[in-house]
């Protein structure tokens, strides 16, 4: 029997999440697992909610606090990517945006504006920071949420299938996606196809806005050139991660950043180029 | 390394004045994938009058632009109310958007599920006619999508418009549908 294509979407993570799956029996239950663990991720590394595991680390420096396997996992994956990154990506910069408000400030205690990956320190079921700095996961935890919902798909034998989290997109199984990439002065154009890989895009504006959210800033707090940055890789969380470290640096230097994590950059001019990673 | 399976043909571009649109689910297929296969649904249609619709926006701080909303009660199959699906339609600067919200006998949200989903950009877009969407190892069964539609990634879109008109609805509920 052939499998059929489900397709659903939700508005969750502040954004539109959308489901692809290619099943022998429609299940209802199944899609609402899927659903449901991308929002059990968010829940738990929510900087907005003043009660996530996340927020309950930031508000407690210098102490161990017990956290889902999840959260120490992206944690881990953030830790890494600041060293490998040189700190272009870094996830100590809570801070800085609190007191920029583009954060929310749920914070009794005073707290450095940014650190460093070694400020956090982290050892089975729990992390301590090791200074008063806030983390924000909000650049890869999206792209964390997005493979695990690809793992449970592939747990319930859905046979082929994609989840698109505003943008953040992982595709497996015998199927070839076309994507296309929005840009922010209201445009569609064709970027790529994408076989078993993830994408991740990320834009670099001036300011956020009710239609676009999320901002990328670097360790001054200055911002990089406006634009649009996407990149293809194994996993959504490594493409998501690079997004923000391709945006801080020189179109000339992004080709050669990205191959050195096995993944991709994609300029939007290389919108009809057959890819291959 | 993952060689992409190659794909003949380029695409082609071509001016279109719909950027996206994706049909998620029709009105009986929401109905279920909100209360389940086992739910019987009946229709109502809310009408609000002038009065109705100032105190949803006083509530809400959303206008209600609607006089009449499509919605259904639905039962268990001993007839125990479960709640309202509400068909809903935002509009955004680019976005039109038609969904339908589950909102429980106590005015909770249950479930939000986006039924109808288009981007618009008038002429200035450019859009690629995609080939042979998905390869199939196995040609004589290859997985097939009926549609051309590709995914998107880029600027991430706030679903604030959706945020907002459930809000509405909420309010509604309380104006019109509270017992």
């Amino acid at each position: 029997m052939t499998p059929t294509l489900a397709k659903r979407m939700r508005p969750i993570l502040g954004t539109f999440v959308e489901i692809g799956a290619f099943m022998h029996d429609q299940k209802e239950s199944v899609l609402n697992q899927v659903f449901n663990k991308i929002e059990c991720i968010h829940n738990q590394m929510s900087f907005h909610d003043p009660n996530s595991a996340l927020s309950i680390l930031n508000k407690s420096p210098g102490k161990w606090i017990d956290l889902p396997n999840e959260t120490l996992s992206v944690m881990r994956k953030a830790k890494q990517l600041s060293l490998d990154s040189d700190h272009l990506f870094n996830c100590t910069l809570g801070g800085y945006l609190v007191t920029k408000n583009i954060l929310p400030n749920h914070f009794v205690h005073s707290f450095e504006p940014s650190g460093k990956a070694s400020d956090i320190e982290i050892r089975t079921h729990q992390a301590r920071l090791t200074a008063p700095v806030l983390i924000s996961l909000d650049g890869i935890a999206k792209g964390y949420a997005v493979d695990l919902a690809i793992d449970i798909m592939k747990q319930h034998n859905i046979v082929a299938g994609w989840v698109n989290a505003g943008g953040d997109l992982k595709v497996f199984g015998d199927l070839t996606l076309p994507v296309s990439q929005r840009q922010k002065q209201a445009s569609l154009q064709p970027l790529v196809q994408l076989n078993n890989q993830a994408l991740a895009s990320s834009e670099v504006h001036s300011q956020s806005n009710a239609r676009f959210p999320g901002q990328i800033i670097d360790n001054t707090g200055l911002q990089p050139k406006p634009g649009v940055i996407s990149v293809m890789a194994k996993d959504t969380w490594l493409a998501d991660g690079l997004t923000k470290v391709l945006a801080l640096q020189p179109e000339s230097e992004r080709y050669a950043t990205a191959k050195r994590f096995n993944a991709k950059y994609l300029s939007s001019s290389a919108s009809t180029n057959r890819t291959t990673l | 390394m993952k060689q992409l399976i190659p794909i003949l043909g380029l695409p082609i571009l071509c001016a279109s004045p719909i950027a996206y649109a994706v049909e998620y689910l029709n009105e009986d297929q929401a109905q279920v994938a909100l209360f389940g296969q086992q739910a019987s649904f009946t229709p109502t249609l809310i009408k609000l009058n002038e009065e109705q619709r100032d105190q949803i926006e006083a509530i809400s701080d959303v206008r209600q632009r609607w006089k009449t909303q499509k919605a259904w009660k639905a039962f268990t199959p001993e007839k125990d109310f479960l709640g309202w699906v509400i068909i809903d339609k935002v509009i955004g600067k680019h976005e039109f958007i038609t969904y339908a919200t589950a909102i429980s006998p106590e005015g909770k949200v249950l479930g939000i599920e986006i039924m109808d989903y288009r981007e618009t950009y008038g002429g200035e877009v450019r859009q690629a006619e995609w080939r042979n969407h998905f390869v199939g190892a196995d040609k004589t069964h290859p997985l097939e999508l009926t549609e051309d539609i590709p995914n998107i990634s880029g600027a991430t879109l706030s679903c604030r418009n959706v945020t907002n008109g459930v809000k509405r609805l909420l309010a509604l509920y309380e104006v019109a549908l509270k017992p």
